[in-house]
């Protein structure tokens, strides 16, 4: 146990640091579902595409385009990329079920992996930051040592969750797009005999996975103060994880997955000292391990039935 | 073209193609370390490594169709296995390869046991979440308590002395390529005896349809498991193997990205077989070397990096893309088609079923010696032309990968 157990400031700490990394594991949780909602695949290069937008950001602003706009641009052209990767490499491949899909998404993460680190090289760089992260851009809550404090990236990026969360909920539950999204979600066949452009649906879910992604990627180099060609590796994993505990097929399961699989990846090794190191991956290992045997449909996804 | 000769399996005529084969392979094996420079024969060794963890692979993927995507991990676990005994405790390398086995197996049984009940994308998961956890594992305190040597990696010297009593004059890297060649063609021996095995047909009824084969009474528990954990340890002696080539491991050596470059491989050589393998292990050595060289010289490509190997991974990827559109059951059953157009092998029952005289002997319905040209098997390697699957079983073409 830790020594600081008793101690306030220490544990409100933990907790905002542990919710700040949950949201960036929602967001990555939150493009994995969208995919996986509509056309049943998991796609593994979803942090390298996000990588690649978060360098486009960086490579816009180091052209003297304000972080904002850059970041707008870059969701832009993910949506796209995305979109186009699903039309132009995924679809062809749909009918042969799961395993050449699975290939596909490994092919493209070993492209793009490496080429983000021949264009922008295997250094770290500086990122673009949207939120002011001086030492001072705190708010300070409770004083005496050690003081708690919430900076203002941990509010910014929490308000991103908040915004974005609101936006999907438009979208999906109050647009003809976002209905129809749902609908192919819910039973496919039904829905084309419906005559919703089922296609279109699947580079829908793509394309915004891809932008949420690039958001997720942004934010993750911003945290982490710099950004380099394998930041979301290791990220992926979490965000996986974080969908496998919300449900995989649960948009809020998504949000709630990230910001539960924060904390305890947070807490745990911040109360039980006995963790020596950085063990988060292998936390991250049982909570998904525990979620599978236990409860494979995750805390608010759909059980399916097999028929035999 | 003269129709092909036909050949019943397990006849007189076969076992002669077989052994030619095999001699062939035996004597291109023997003659290498003879021919090439020690560079040259590190580079075959290396082949040889990658051979064996992608052949692990193959057995769990291709054969009963479970997707894994933590072969880095087994293939890391042999070779730290290797590098802590044999640094730390003074073992000679020899004896660390059955504990590595060990090991491997038992972390495959391991990993195996959530497959029972899961499959398709959450295997993958697992998996993945397994294959990116063992390299951040051993750089963290509780590797470094083991010896792994943490984020540097751990340094290995293994000593190879040719002995005596060997009389090819052959340099001392050219006498542990030997050595690793024998190794790794009982393995391909054993795994080519394991799939046409009860196991092995079990596994792939599971794989082509699982429900089907479990009414037919496989039992896809121990099926699974099995598999899982064979391939685990083919996984983990190639790693030992790889310490004898390479003289460190380090946590970026069997990081995902190894992983990727196995599933290529086994992509590239023919999922559903074993002697794809082969192919993918001399794809593994040989591609990252040659398109270095071929990116040094094209100053365009030269001047954006100074990481060459990083054109390699690219060049991996695409031909990911091109095998899963083009050619997804790989090349060596392209390479069975070839041979087929000169030599087809028929088993017994498939004959008397198409009213060929099942004599045991050599039948030519063609022309007597139209065949001849081609008729060595068409695998490089020390491995029994009986690794491939035969075309005349079954409906013809391995199947593509299903889950």
């Amino acid at each position: 146990m830790s020594p600081n157990i008793d101690n306030p400031a220490y544990l409100l700490t933990l907790l905002t640091g542990g919710l700040t990394n949950g949201v960036l594991y929602a967001l990555v949780a939150l493009a994995i579902v969208l995919v996986y909602k509509t056309t049943s695949h998991i796609n593994l290069a979803q942090g390298e595409m996000a990588t690649l937008g978060a360098f486009c950001v960086f490579e816009l602003t180091r052209h003297g385009v304000n972080v904002w706009l850059a970041i707008a641009i870059a969701l832009v052209l993910s949506f796209f990329f995305g979109a186009g990767l699903e039309r132009g490499l995924i679809r062809p491949l749909e009918r042969r079920g799961v395993f050449p899909v699975i290939l596909a998404t490994l092919a493209l993460f070993l492209i793009i992996n490496a080429g983000v680190a021949i264009i922008w090289g295997t250094q770290p760089v500086a990122p673009p930051r949207p939120f002011p992260s001086g030492i001072d851009d705190k708010i300070d809550l409770i004083g005496g040592a050690p003081p708690f404090f919430i900076t203002h990236v941990s509010l910014g990026v929490l308000a991103v969750l908040v915004v974005l969360l609101l936006g999907l909920w438009l979208l999906l539950e109050k647009t003809k797009l976002g209905l129809g999204y749902r609908a192919v979600a819910a039973n496919r066949e039904a829905a084309e005999v419906m005559g919703i452009p089922v296609g279109r649906m699947y580079m829908f879910g793509w394309g915004i996975a891809a932008a949420l992604g690039t958001l997720a990627a942004a934010l993750v180099a911003e945290t982490a103060g710099a950004l380099d060609f394998n930041s979301m590796g290791v990220i992926l994993i979490f965000g996986l994880a974080a969908a496998t505990l919300g449900g995989i097929d649960s948009v809020p399961g998504a949000a709630v997955g990230g910001l539960a699989l924060g904390l305890v990846m947070a807490v745990v090794p911040g109360l039980f000292t006995v963790i020596e190191g950085d063990l988060s991956l292998v936390i991250a290992l049982l909570v998904v391990l525990v979620v599978l045997l236990v409860r494979p449909q995750g805390l608010f996804g759909t059980k399916t039935l097999e028929r035999v | 073209m003269s129709s092909p000769r036909v050949v019943l399996e397990g006849s007189r005529a076969h076992r002669l193609w077989q052994g030619a084969g095999l001699l062939l392979a035996a004597l291109v094996v023997l003659a290498l370390p003879l021919l090439a420079g020690d560079f040259r024969i590190g580079q075959f060794s290396l082949v040889i490594a990658y051979a064996v963890a992608v052949l692990g692979l193959n057995l769990v993927t291709g054969f009963s169709g479970q997707i894994s995507l933590g072969h880095g991990a087994f293939f890391g676990l042999g070779a730290y296995t290797t590098a802590i005994l044999v640094t730390d405790h003074g073992w000679a390398w020899a004896a660390t390869v059955p504990v590595a086995a060990l090991l491997g197996l038992a972390l495959g049984f391991v990993v195996g046991v959530p497959a029972l009940r899961l499959h398709g994308l959450y295997l993958a998961v697992i998996t993945l979440a397994v294959g990116v956890a063992f390299p951040v594992v051993v750089s963290q305190p509780v590797g470094l308590s083991l010896g792994t040597g943490g984020v540097a990696g751990k340094t290995v010297r293994i000593a190879w002395d040719k002995p005596a009593w060997f009389g090819l004059d052959v340099s001392d890297r050219g006498w542990m390529f030997l050595v690793m060649a024998a190794v790794a063609g009982g393995l391909f021996w054993i795994a080519t005896g394991l799939v046409r095995s009860r196991v092995g047909r079990s596994m792939v009824a599971l794989r082509d349809n699982g429900t089907a084969a479990a009414i037919s009474g496989v039992w896809p528990a121990e099926v699974k498991t099995v598999a899982f954990a064979v391939s685990a340890l083919y996984g983990s002696v190639g790693g030992s193997l790889y310490l004898l080539t390479t003289p460190i491991i380090s946590p970026t050596t069997v990081g995902f990205t190894i992983t990727l470059l196995f599933i290529t491989a086994m992509v590239l050589g023919g999922a559903a077989t074993v002697s794809g393998a082969w192919l993918g292990g001399l794809a593994m050595v040989f591609l990252p070397y040659y398109t270095a060289e071929w990116a040094a010289r094209i100053p365009l490509l030269s001047d954006l990096t100074d990481q060459p190997g990083l054109f390699a991974n690219v060049l991996y990827g695409v031909i990911l893309i091109v095998f899963i559109y083009f050619v997804p059951g790989g090349v060596v059953p392209l390479l069975t088609r070839l041979r087929c157009r000169f030599l087809v092998i028929v088993p017994p029952e498939a004959a008397a079923a198409a009213g060929l005289p099942s004599s045991g002997s050599d039948t030519t319905p063609g022309a007597p010696d139209g065949g001849l040209a081609g008729p060595t098997p068409a695998i490089g390697g020390p491995v029994s032309p009986a690794g491939e699957p035969d075309p005349s079983h079954g409906p013809g073409h391995p199947a593509p990968i299903r889950s």
